[in-house]
């Protein structure tokens, strides 16, 4: 055994933390070892008079002001992880908020659009021959297309109109003579 | 027998004849009123007008619309293709050349009625003629002859819509 086990198991012994075996080897030691014994003796003396002194209360002032700076440093710590907490609840609902209100604000005026047009169309419909309607769908859907049809059937007959300066008599001209194709 | 039949018959027929509609006309209304119903308040509201406007003009005007519509529906697919093509070449028109078109339009209406009847005749033979010809004819027509170029463009343009 050297003397660094010794010195290293020195606060142990004191304590009474050893056991008997290792207790004997380091008496063993402190008895032939000049610098380890002075070293326990030193160690041995500082504990002794540290059992002189007296538990004392420390003053109220530095009590409360203890109590206090725990205290505010526990608000601070939260305060630490509230804020950034509540800054992104804020930003995310303030978000929410915007975009809900906005669909809502869109939503509403759609719908109160429609309902007018519905109500507008219902009482037209109320007013006109629905059954007249239903029946003639295909004219009324295309009303200008049909209603301009035969006009533009005639643009065919163009071409075939004969020059009406030259009618008169025999010599009628025709501007294809297809009767004779 | 007999007497069930003839009962039967004349439910048919008493039917029919209380039914606001003829039968040839049901499968037609019944895909109108679908059509209807499934119609878009905007869409409803285009047809409602156009019927009110309809509705307003003169009874010889609204006959012969529906007599434009039965006709149309009696063309071929590619006539009737041939037909709306050449209404969205119309459509497409500005004012002073559609002024124009209408011009040379009014003038198979005032043809006196044998000049006219012949002029069926006439288209009624040409209806068989491929376009290719039938372009060789227009090019040489009185009509065609009459137009500068930028008619004949719009023309030719109504004509051959394909």
């Amino acid at each position: 055994m050297n003397c660094e086990w010794t010195k290293d198991h020195l606060f142990s012994f004191i304590d009474r933390e050893l056991d008997q075996q290792q207790e004997r080897i380091l008496k063993e030691h402190l008895g032939v070892c000049r610098a380890c014994r002075h070293e326990y003796e030193k160690i041995q003396r500082a504990w002794d008079a540290l059992d002189c002194w007296e538990d004392a209360l420390p003053p109220e002032r530095v009590r409360k002001n203890l109590l206090q700076e725990i205290r505010s440093r526990e608000k601070s710590k939260w305060l630490s992880v509230a804020f950034p907490a509540a800054a992104v609840l804020l930003i995310v609902a303030g978000i929410t908020f915007f975009y809900k209100s906005d669909d809502a604000g869109v939503y509403r005026q759609l719908t109160a659009e429609n309902e007018k047009a519905a109500i507008r169309v219902v009482k037209d419909i109320s007013q006109e021959n629905e059954e007249d309607i239903v029946s003639n769908l295909q004219l009324l859907r295309e009303k200008d297309f049909f209603d301009s049809l035969d006009k533009l059937e005639k643009i065919d007959y163009l071409p075939l109109v004969e020059d009406r300066q030259n009618d008169s008599g025999r010599d009628q001209r025709s501007s294809l003579d297809l009767d004779a194709a | 027998m007999k007497s069930l039949l003839a009962i039967t018959a004349l439910c048919f027929i008493m039917g029919a004849v209380h039914t606001p509609y003829s039968f040839a006309e049901e499968p037609k209304l019944r895909r109108n009123k679908v059509l209807w119903d499934a119609m878009s308040p905007e869409e409803r509201q285009r047809v409602i007008e156009n019927y009110r406007r309809w509705k307003d003009q003169p009874e010889e005007k609204r006959r012969r619309m529906i007599k434009n519509y039965e006709n149309y529906r009696g063309l071929s697919p590619e006539e009737k293709y041939r037909l709306k093509e050449r209404y969205r070449a119309y459509q497409g028109l500005d004012s002073s050349v559609r002024n124009k078109v209408n011009e040379e339009i009014n003038k198979v209406d005032s043809l006196p009625p044998e000049h006219k009847e012949r002029l069926f005749r006439k288209y009624r033979q040409m209806r068989g003629i491929p376009a290719e010809e039938r372009l060789k004819f227009l090019e040489q027509s009185l009509f065609w002859k009459s137009l500068d170029e930028r008619e004949k463009e719009i023309f030719k343009r109504l004509m051959f819509p394909d």
